[in-house]
C-alpha cells in the first residue's frame, strides 16, 4: 500500500465517504484553472471535503506523517493557479467550512470561515449596518483567502488595506494556533496586535505552504448614514496621480482609484450584453482615448455623516480642479461609460459584487495576462511612462491599467492587463510568450523603479532576491512544515 | 489543438474562462446567496456544478480525459434546471445548459448511459412514449371529452399532452380540465389523441439527440399536416421543445407555441375566461425550469422575449382567482428550485429526486400555504411522489384544476 492509499484509508476513519473523493471527474474537475495552459494534466491524488477544523487536524497530521503534499482551497476562485493542485497534492477543499461564526457589532468585527464567500460576508454585514473590505475579485470567491493576499477594493486607503485581526491555523503537526488576541482564549479576537510579535501577518500570502487557516476575524466598518461615489477626470495619469495622494493624506475617502479610458470601457462592458468589443478599444494607440473620453477617471468613495460627505465631495472636487482634473457628474459618466458607472456604484456603493455571469461577460474578449506592483508614486510615475513603452513593443490592443493607493501613500498599486481577444488555444503562443516577458520585467520593475511584485506568481526567482528575509522566512517554513507537505508545488520556498 | 469529444467551441471557449467561483450555485441577491444547485448541494464537491463540469469538459475537449463511467455519473447527475446560467452565463453562452446536453450526446456516443435510460429510451423507440407504456394507450386520456382530432380535422388550436399527462392516470384530470377549459373559452381547439407521440425534449436531454430529431421532425409534419398555427401544451417540457428546441434545431417554422397558462391569461385579458367561484385556498407557486429559465436564453437571444416575461402568466392567473391567497416563496422564477424530476434524473436517482423535491416542499410549507401549485406534470409527479413518502401535511395541484374548479 503506497502513502496515499494509506492516507485515504486514515482519512476514511474520521470523515466519510461522501466527502472524500478520488473519482477520476472529480480530479480532473478540480485540476484546473484560468490561468492552467491547455493539454496540461496534472492531477491531484483525492479531494476532501473537511467540515471542522478537528477534520483539519486529522486529515494534516495523516498528510505529514505519510508525507504526501496538501493544497488548501478556500472557494477555489483563483486566476493565477494558486489554489491549482501540483502532482499528487490532495486538494483540501474548504468549502463546506463555510459559517459565519460571530458579527460583532460592538467590536466591529466578524469572524468567518474560509469557505464563507464575499457575497455572504457583505451580505451579512450590511444586515447588521456594518460593511466589511470587498474586493475586486469575484463574489464567489472566499473572503479569508482573498483578504490573505491583500486585496484591493472598497476600502483599500482609509481603512487599510489589511482587514485581518487574528486567526486560526491548522499547522502540519497538528497544532492548531490562534494568533492576535485570539491567542488568549479569553480575549475574543478583536485584535491583531498584542505584546508579542504579530504572527497573523506570517500567514499573509503564504498560500498555504504553512498550514490551513480555519478561522479568521476580519474588520468591519459601520456603514454610516451617506455613501458617496465622487468621480473626477483627468487628461493625463501625472495629476490623477497627485490627486490620490493628496486624498489619501487627507484621509478623505475610503478608496480612491484610478482607472484610465480603456479600463472604463472594459467595465461597460458587463453590462452591454454584446459578445462584440468596442472598436475604439482595439486603436493602435492606446495612450490617446477617442474624442470626448477623458484619458482616466478617479472613483472616491466617501462615508460618513452627510454634512461630513458635502464638504468631503467639495473638497475632492476643488483638489482635481487645483491640479486640472474635473468633477464627473453622473449623468455624464453614464453618458459615456454607462456600464462603468454601474460597475463602480455595485462595488463601492452598494457594497454588491455584480453576478459572476457579469463579470463574465466582462471577460469575454480575453485571458488575462497583467502584472500587479506596488511602488512609490515617483516610481508609478515612471512606471506610467515605461508601460506604454512596453505595452507598444509587446502588447496588442487593448491594454489598460489601474492604480490605488493604499493606507499610506506611499505605496501604490498598479495593475496592468492586456485583453486578449481570441481563445486560449489560439492565443497560446502569445501567452506563453508574455509570460516569459513578465517572469523578466518583475526583475526589471523592481531594478529600476522600486517596485515590488504585488501577487506571487509562482516565480522561485523573487524570494531569493530578499537576501536574510528569505532565509528568515524558510527556516520558520521548516519549524512549521519540516516535512514540506503544504502546497509545494507553488515553489514559493 | 484537436477536438477530444467534438464539444461545441464556445463551449470550450467558455470552459477556459471559468474562475470556479462556484457562483453558478447559488441564487443573487434576492435570495440571500442560498444555494440554488441540487446537485451541488447534495453532492458537496465543486464537480457537481456548472464550474466543475466546464473544468471536466476542457479536460475531454484537450484530450485529457476520456468519457469514462466517472465522467458519465456527474453528467447524468444533474436535474439540468439551469439555475446555474442565471448567475454564471450571460452574454458569453446564453445558453449554457447546452453544456449538459452536448455532454450527454458524447456519452450517448461513447456508451456511457446509466442503464435504466436505456431502458427509458428503448421504450421512447418501442412506444413512442417516455413512460415506456402501450402505445396503445394513448389517447386514453382523453376518452369522453367531445374534442377535435387533429389528425382527422381541422382546428385553429393543437393541445398537445405530452407523455406524462397522456399515460399517468393520476394527472389525467388536468389535461381534461385543459381541453375543457379551451372549449369553454370558445377556442376551436383539437388534439393527437392516439398519434399523439412524444415531443422528443426528454430524449434530447438525455443525450439522445437521434431519437429527438426523429420526433420533432414527426410532430412537426403532423402540425403542418393539420394547418396548426397555434400549439398550447400544459406540459412545460413539452413547451421547451416546441418553443425552443423545435427552434434552435430549424424545425419549429412559424408555428405559435404557449404554455397553457400563457394562453389562459390571453384568454382572461380578452375576457373569454372569467372566475366565478370563490376559492378560499393559500397556495403558493413552483416556477417550473422548463417555463422560465430553461426557455429565456433562446428567446432572449432572439429578442423574442423580456426577462421574467413567461413567469407572469401563472401568478396574473392565480392572483384572479376570488378568495385564492397567493404566497411566493424565497427562491422563485429565476432562482427557484428545481423539483428534482428533470433531465431523467427521477428515472436514475430517484432518491436524489425526491431528496430535491423535499427541499422544494418545506420552503412551501414555510410560506403557510396549504397547497403547492405548479404548472408541469413532472414537478406534480414528483411533488407528490415525496409528499405521499414522507406524509406532509400539503396538497399538490396543478394550476388548471385549480383554475377548472373556479370557472
Amino acid at each position: 500500500m503506497n502513502n496515499v492509499e494509506q492516507l485515504y484509508n486514515e482519512i476514511l476513519t474520521f470523515m466519510p465517504e461522501e466527502r472524500v473523493s478520488r473519482d477520476e471527474a472529480t480530479l480532473f474537475s478540480y485540476s484546473t484553472d484560468l490561468s492552467s495552459p491547455p493539454g496540461v494534466t496534472v492531477l491531484p491524488a483525492m479531494v476532501v471535503l473537511p467540515t471542522t477544523v478537528e477534520e483539519v487536524r486529522g486529515l494534516l497530521m495523516a498528510a505529514n506523517r505519510l508525507k504526501v503534499p496538501v493544497v488548501p482551497m478556500g472557494r477555489g476562485a483563483n486566476i493565477a493557479g494558486l489554489a491549482v493542485p501540483h502532482k499528487g497534492e490532495v486538494v483540501v477543499d474548504l468549502r463546506l467550512m463555510n459559517k459565519i461564526i460571530e458579527v460583532n457589532t460592538d467590536a466591529a468585527y466578524a469572524v468567518v470561515e474560509p469557505g464563507v464567500t464575499h457575497h455572504q460576508l457583505s451580505s451579512e454585514a450590511r444586515k447588521h449596518g456594518f460593511i466589511n473590505h470587498l474586493p475586486t475579485a469575484t463574489g464567489g470567491g472566499s473572503t479569508i483567502a482573498n483578504y490573505f493576499m491583500h486585496p484591493s477594493g472598497n476600502l483599500s486607503a482609509k481603512w487599510d488595506p489589511d482587514p485581518i485581526l487574528s486567526l486560526e491555523v491548522v499547522t502540519p503537526n497538528g497544532d492548531i494556533v490562534r494568533t492576535g488576541s485570539a491567542a488568549f482564549g479569553t480575549a475574543g479576537w478583536r485584535a491583531r496586535y498584542s505584546p508579542f510579535p504579530d504572527l497573523t501577518g506570517l500567514f499573509a500570502c503564504s498560500y498555504g505552504t504553512l498550514g490551513i487557516i480555519t478561522k479568521a476575524a476580519v474588520k468591519l466598518f459601520q456603514k454610516n448614514e451617506e455613501e458617496r461615489l465622487v468621480l473626477t477626470k483627468f487628461d493625463s495619469f501625472p495629476p490623477a496621480l497627485e490627486y490620490m495622494k493628496r486624498i489619501i493624506r487627507g484621509n478623505m475617502a475610503d478608496s480612491v482609484t484610478f482607472w484610465n479610458w480603456v479600463w472604463n470601457m472594459f467595465h461597460e462592458l458587463m453590462y452591454s450584453k454584446t459578445i462584440k468589443l468596442p472598436q475604439d478599444m482595439m486603436k493602435e494607440d492606446q495612450k490617446t482615448p477617442p474624442p470626448g473620453i477623458p484619458f482616466g477617471i478617479a472613483s472616491a468613495r466617501l462615508n460618513s455623516y452627510k454634512e461630513v460627505v458635502d464638504v468631503q465631495e467639495k473638497v475632492c472636487i476643488r483638489l482635481a480642479e487645483e491640479l486640472g482634473g474635473s468633477y464627473m457628474s453622473k449623468e455624464e459618466i453614464q453618458a459615456l461609460h454607462p456600464g462603468s458607472w454601474e460597475y463602480l456604484h455595485s462595488y463601492f456603493i452598494e457594497g454588491i459584487h455584480p453576478k459572476p455571469g457579469e463579470e463574465s461577460t466582462m471577460r469575454k474578449a480575453m485571458w488575462l495576462p497583467g502584472f500587479l506592483i506596488n511602488a512609490e508614486p515617483a516610481g508609478i510615475l515612471a512606471l506610467e511612462k515605461f508601460m506604454w513603452e512596453f505595452a507598444h513593443k509587446e502588447a496588442r490592443p487593448p491594454y489598460m491599467f489601474r492604480v490605488l493607493p493604499y493606507s499610506h501613500a506611499r505605496e501604490f498599486f498598479f495593475a496592468f492587463v492586456i485583453l486578449i481577444t481570441g481563445s486560449l488555444e489560439e492565443e497560446r503562443e502569445y501567452m506563453l510568450h508574455l509570460k516569459s516577458v513578465y517572469s523578466k520585467l518583475y526583475h526589471e520593475l523592481l531594478a529600476k523603479y522600486g517596485a515590488v511584485m504585488f501577487r506571487f506568481r509562482q516565480d522561485p526567482t523573487f524570494l531569493p532576491l530578499t537576501g536574510p528575509y528569505g532565509d528568515l522566512l524558510r527556516s520558520i517554513k521548516n519549524v512549521i512544515d519540516p516535512n514540506n507537505i503544504m502546497h509545494p508545488g507553488v515553489n514559493l520556498f | 489543438m484537436s477536438n477530444g469529444i467534438k464539444l461545441d467551441r464556445r463551449l470550450y471557449i467558455f470552459s477556459t474562462r471559468c474562475v470556479r467561483c462556484a457562483g453558478c450555485t447559488y441564487g443573487y441577491r434576492d435570495t440571500g446567496f442560498e444555494v440554488v444547485c441540487p446537485i451541488h448541494k447534495k453532492h458537496l464537491f465543486f464537480t457537481y456544478s456548472l464550474g466543475g463540469m466546464l473544468q471536466i469538459s476542457r479536460a475531454l475537449y484537450e484530450k485529457r480525459a476520456g468519457i469514462s463511467e466517472s465522467v458519465g455519473d456527474v453528467v447524468y447527475s444533474c436535474t439540468g434546471c439551469g439555475a446555474c446560467g442565471e448567475m454564471c452565463a450571460e452574454v458569453d453562452f446564453p445558453d449554457i445548459v447546452q453544456l449538459q446536453h452536448e455532454l450527454r450526446a458524447r456519452c450517448v456516443e461513447a456508451g456511457q448511459i446509466p442503464y435504466v435510460l436505456m431502458a427509458t429510451v428503448e421504450g421512447l423507440k418501442k412506444e413512442d412514449n417516455m413512460l415506456q407504456q402501450p402505445k396503445a394507450d394513448q389517447g386514453k386520456w382523453a376518452e369522453g371529452l367531445d374534442v377535435k382530432d387533429v389528425t382527422k380535422e381541422k382546428a385553429e388550436v393543437y393541445y398537445h399532452a405530452g407523455c406524462r399527462y397522456s399515460y399517468d392516470k393520476e394527472l389525467w384530470p388536468a389535461a381534461r380540465s385543459a381541453v375543457n377549459i379551451l372549449k369553454k373559452a370558445g377556442v376551436d381547439v383539437g388534439i393527437a389523441g392516439k398519434n399523439e407521440t412524444c415531443c422528443g425534449g426528454r430524449a434530447y436531454e438525455m443525450g439522445f439527440q437521434g431519437e429527438f430529431t426523429k420526433y420533432a421532425e414527426n410532430n412537426i409534419e403532423m402540425l403542418k399536416t393539420a394547418g396548426i398555427k397555434t400549439v398550447v401544451t400544459s406540459c412545460s417540457d413539452g413547451y421547451y421543445t416546441f418553443k425552443v428546441l423545435y427552434d434552435m434545431t430549424g424545425k419549429k417554422g412559424d408555428i405559435e407555441v404557449l404554455h397553457i397558462t400563457e394562453y389562459l391569461d390571453r384568454l382572461m385579458k380578452e375576457g373569454r375566461l372569467k372566475f366565478t367561484k370563490n376559492t378560499p385556498l393559500t397556495v403558493t407557486y413552483h416556477d417550473p425550469c422548463h417555463l422560465g429559465r430553461k426557455v429565456e436564453p433562446w428567446l432572449r437571444e432572439k429578442g423574442n422575449i423580456q426577462e421574467g416575461e413567461v413567469y407572469q402568466p401563472p401568478r396574473n392567473i392565480l392572483n384572479s382567482i376570488p378568495g385564492l391567497k397567493f404566497v411566493e416563496m424565497r427562491r422563485i422564477k429565476q432562482n427557484a428550485w428545481c423539483c428534482g424530476a428533470g433531465g431523467g434524473v427521477y428515472d436514475t436517482d430517484p432518491d436524489f429526486a425526491l431528496w430535491t423535491a423535499m427541499e422544494r416542499i418545506e420552503e412551501a410549507k414555510s410560506t403557510g400555504a396549504e397547497a403547492l401549485i405548479t404548472a408541469c406534470p413532472w414537478c406534480k409527479r414528483v411533488f407528490t411522489d415525496a409528499i405521499r413518502e414522507n406524509n406532509i401535511d400539503l396538497k399538490v395541484t396543478d394550476i388548471i384544476e385549480l383554475v377548472d374548479k373556479a370557472l
